[in-house]
């Protein structure tokens, strides 16, 4: 009986261990035939990949840090409308056609109702949805829409994920941030400094999990993708859409015109704070295709005359009040007639009324006067100021600048002539800008240039920044001059379009006629000119200086720089003005004294701040070379007197109507102790002036 | 003897053998930690699939806000707010001339 048992359970054992046995072999089987025998092997490709990892390309930034041009994801929407069963939709088409129309809002909830039901009707199964790319959130919200929200296997949607290069604020700049077509041919800045905006490459090995996620493998070695810079520009959004916008206006204004720009420049830097070029297309739409005012170098015409001027008072040969014979408006010179716009010609006039008439022929007189025995001397004066010096800019294009010299063979008997009044040479709107700025800015030249530097998360990590062209084109007393004649040029010259009593604005206008074919009028009588108008503002302290120029096509009619280019000018100006507040002096709250400008000031002379800068830029004395002084505005009288302080070794120096930095500085070095109560200008001094005190002598200042 | 090596192993009698009990914390404690190397290790995948997943949604999140914000600046350009004035016929006009400061304190 016990040993039947024993068998029984044995059996079952015995059962049990073959089944396991089985199995087990089974097993085995099985992971031999798919190891050796089966035809679709798993390799090592299948589970692991190397995947490379795409950075994302840098921005082009704004000078206050808004994105002009940013790469961002974005979505495109296809939909397969054979998956979607007739029942719904029919119910839902109404409603979906509703939500899209909402999203994209470029067509009316009935043409999206049409144009899903026609796309359903051919069997459309790839359908584009909507006129762009969608973002993340839109796309979030599309995916909820009806029809669509049961997904791509039964409501259609399909999505495919996309990188686009985004300009937010449209056309804005669009010359100067450029773009990169997919052959790597472009402009601007994309263009140019595409290998450092594109970023790096990195690589990562990647291992498939269950649900198809690839997920890096630990340890295996990875390059890490390296986005690329954001480049911070020069210009100012609401600078650039006002010279965009005013100039826009100004060409739409005749059919004649064929294009046009307007620069504007921060007068202390150089930084292009808005550059705008318009190009006319063959359908008579305007376009940033061609960049003028890099790129277009011309004849420049009578705002040349600025430079000509510096370079007749600096050699010596004229002053402001030279007279000159303008005559009846016709002058023979080396065999060309020479014009000027005013019929029967301006008569005798001074030099700074030449200049504010514009008269092409008191300038060619005045310029063959003083270099007619040796015209190299002017025309190495132009080099010296580096009228034509090449800027190297920041994006590429730069148009070549050219004077004739006399060692050119086309120079002839009248080229002299020609120069002085904006002919025999050639200059791109950017070279004329840099000019001018120059004056603006006390006569130091500055580089014109557009990016301000490389940037990582809003942190510099490369700067380039203002530089310097020429230290200083002229003399301080020159210069004073022809500031004086570019603010006369608005006040009772022909720009009087420009004046404005609330700001002042100088500058000069200027109408060239362009060659065609070596001929400044063709056998018809028609012509072609460039009008423009440069200068600055406000004239008594220079912020920003610009230039308009218009390029007109072949015409009967009269286009003149001073009737077309300088309104252009004007509005743009009041639009920057507007936003200035602190180019006006505050209100003052009841009980404070506004400040008074000192009619006494002491200090040294020559450096930034003291004491001449204190008055008015015409008023300004000469004080160059000089160490100590006080300076006595004459109280009203106009005339300021300059006075040297002397100061002799062991006798108290006067300080008063100093600063207090001055007085230490000159009290500390002479080796007395100071101590000193208020503030404001020395008003006291004790021991008084002249007494004699040895070094270490303890001096008290009272100011006031 | 082989047999027996056999017979030991599948009938199981070398888990009664007095080498195995004494042993069998020191078994326990490897068990134990082949468990918690297992358990690491898909922490450890969970962790970077997560990772993964939030670069995914930081990416569209990124692309979201960008998308609305060029929207709002492209909005807020001077044009087009004239342009919006117009359209709804209100009667603003962009300023001619600046704010004036005032000045309420001695700086």
């Amino acid at each position: 009986m016990e040993n039947n048992g024993t068998n029984k359970i044995f059996l079952r054992f015995f059962f049990v261990y073959v089944f396991f046995l089985l199995m087990g072999i089974l097993a085995v089987g099985g992971i031999i035939s798919v190891q050796f025998l089966s035809k679709d092997k798993v390799t090592a490709e299948d589970i692991y990949k190397e995947q490379v990892l795409l950075p994302l390309r840098g921005s082009i930034l704004a000078s206050d840090g808004s994105p002009l041009a940013v790469s961002t994801p974005v979505f495109e929407l296809r939909w397969d409308s054979k998956v979607v069963p007739d029942s719904i939709f029919s119910r839902d088409v109404d409603s979906l056609a509703l939500c899209l129309n909402r999203i994209f809002r470029d067509k009316s909830k009935s043409a999206w109702r049409s144009e899903l039901v026609s796309a359903r009707r051919s069997g459309n199964r790839y359908k584009l949805i909507g006129s762009r790319k969608v973002d993340f959130g839109e796309l979030e919200e599309i995916r909820s829409f009806p029809i669509f929200r049961l997904g791509q296997f039964t409501g259609g949607l399909i999505v495919n994920r996309d990188s686009e290069r985004i300009n937010p604020y449209g056309h804005l700049a669009s010359r100067t941030v450029g773009y990169l077509n997919a052959d790597g041919e472009g402009t601007g800045i994309e263009y140019t400094y595409d290998y450092r905006l594109r970023g790096e490459k990195g690589v990562q090995t990647v291992h498939r999990m269950l649900g198809n996620e690839w997920i890096p493998v630990n340890g295996a070695p990875a390059r890490p993708a390296v986005d690329g810079v954001d480049i911070r520009t020069t210009i100012d959004v609401r600078i650039q859409e006002a010279a965009e916008t005013e100039l826009r206006a100004q060409i739409a204004m005749s059919d004649v015109f064929e294009g046009g720009t307007a620069v504007i420049m921060d007068v202390k830097t150089g930084a292009i704070r808005g550059i705008a070029n318009m190009y006319k297309r063959r359908d008579g739409s305007f376009d940033e295709s061609y960049n003028y005012a890099v790129a277009h170098a011309t004849e420049p015409g009578s705002t040349l005359k600025l430079a000509a001027m510096i370079a007749m008072i600096e050699d010596g040969h004229i002053s402001l009040d030279t007279p000159v014979d303008g005559g009846n408006g016709e002058w023979y010179y080396g065999g060309i007639k020479i014009t000027d716009t005013h019929r029967g010609g301006y008569g005798k006039m001074t030099a700074l009324e030449a200049f504010e008439k514009s008269s092409n022929i008191a300038f060619a007189k005045m310029i063959t006067e003083s270099y007619g025995d040796d015209p190299a001397a002017y025309i190495s004066r132009l080099h010296n100021m580096k009228l034509v010096e090449k800027l190297n800019l920041d994006i590429e294009g730069e148009g070549y600048a050219y004077i004739l010299s006399p060692d050119d063979a086309a120079w002839s008997n009248s080229s002299l002539a020609s120069l002085g009044y904006g002919y025999a040479l050639t200059l791109t709107p950017m070279h004329i800008l840099t000019f001018y700025n120059a004056v603006a800015n006390g006569g130091r030249m500055m580089r014109p240039y557009f990016i301000e530097d490389f940037e990582r998360d809003g942190i510099s990590t490369e700067k380039f920044g203002p530089s310097v062209v020429s230290g200083s084109i002229c003399s301080r007393s020159t210069l004073n001059a022809v500031r004086t004649a570019l603010r006369g040029v608005v006040t009772d010259g022909t720009a009087r379009i420009c004046d404005d009593e609330r700001y002042a604005i100088a500058g000069k206008t200027g109408t060239a006629r362009v060659a065609i074919n070596g001929r400044y009028e063709d056998e018809n009588g028609y012509r072609q000119y460039q009008a423009s108008f440069a200068g600055y503002f406000p004239a008594d302290d220079p912020k920003y200086s610009c230039i308009v120029v218009l390029y007109t096509g072949k015409t009967k009619g009269n286009f003149y720089g001073a009737t077309w280019a300088a309104p252009v000018f004007k509005r743009i100006a009041d639009k920057i003005y507007a936003s200035h507040p602190e180019w006006n002096p505050p209100l003052y709250a009841d009980g404070l004294i506004p400040p008074d400008n000192p009619s006494i000031a002491s200090g040294l002379a020559g450096r930034n701040g003291m004491p001449v800068e204190y008055m008015p830029m015409n008023s300004r004395p000469h004080t160059k070379g000089k160490g100590w002084v006080r300076i006595d505005t004459g109280h009203g009288s106009g005339t300021p007197v300059v006075s040297d302080i002397e100061i002799d070794r062991g006798t108290v120096p006067d300080v008063s109507e100093m600063g207090l930095k001055d007085a230490l500085y000159l009290l500390e070095n002479e080796g007395y102790r100071v101590v000193f109560s208020g503030t404001g200008r020395v008003s006291s001094q004790s021991p008084a002036a002249g007494t004699a005190l040895g070094r270490g002598g303890l001096i008290t200042l009272t100011l006031k | 003897m082989r047999k027996r090596i056999i017979e030991n192993v599948l009938g199981g009698q070398i888990l009664a053998k007095s080498s195995f009990t004494r042993q069998w914390r020191f078994i326990l404690y490897l068990f134990a930690l082949v468990i918690l190397y297992i358990s690491i290790h898909f922490g450890i995948r969970n962790t970077m699939q997560r990772m993964t997943r939030n670069e995914e949604t930081l990416r569209n999140l990124r692309s979201e806000y960008m998308g609305k914000y060029t929207r709002l600046l492209y909005t807020g350009k001077r044009g087009e707010i004239e342009k919006l004035l117009e359209e709804s016929s209100i009667d603003i006009k962009a300023p001619a001339t600046p704010p004036t400061r005032v000045k309420m304190k001695e700086d």
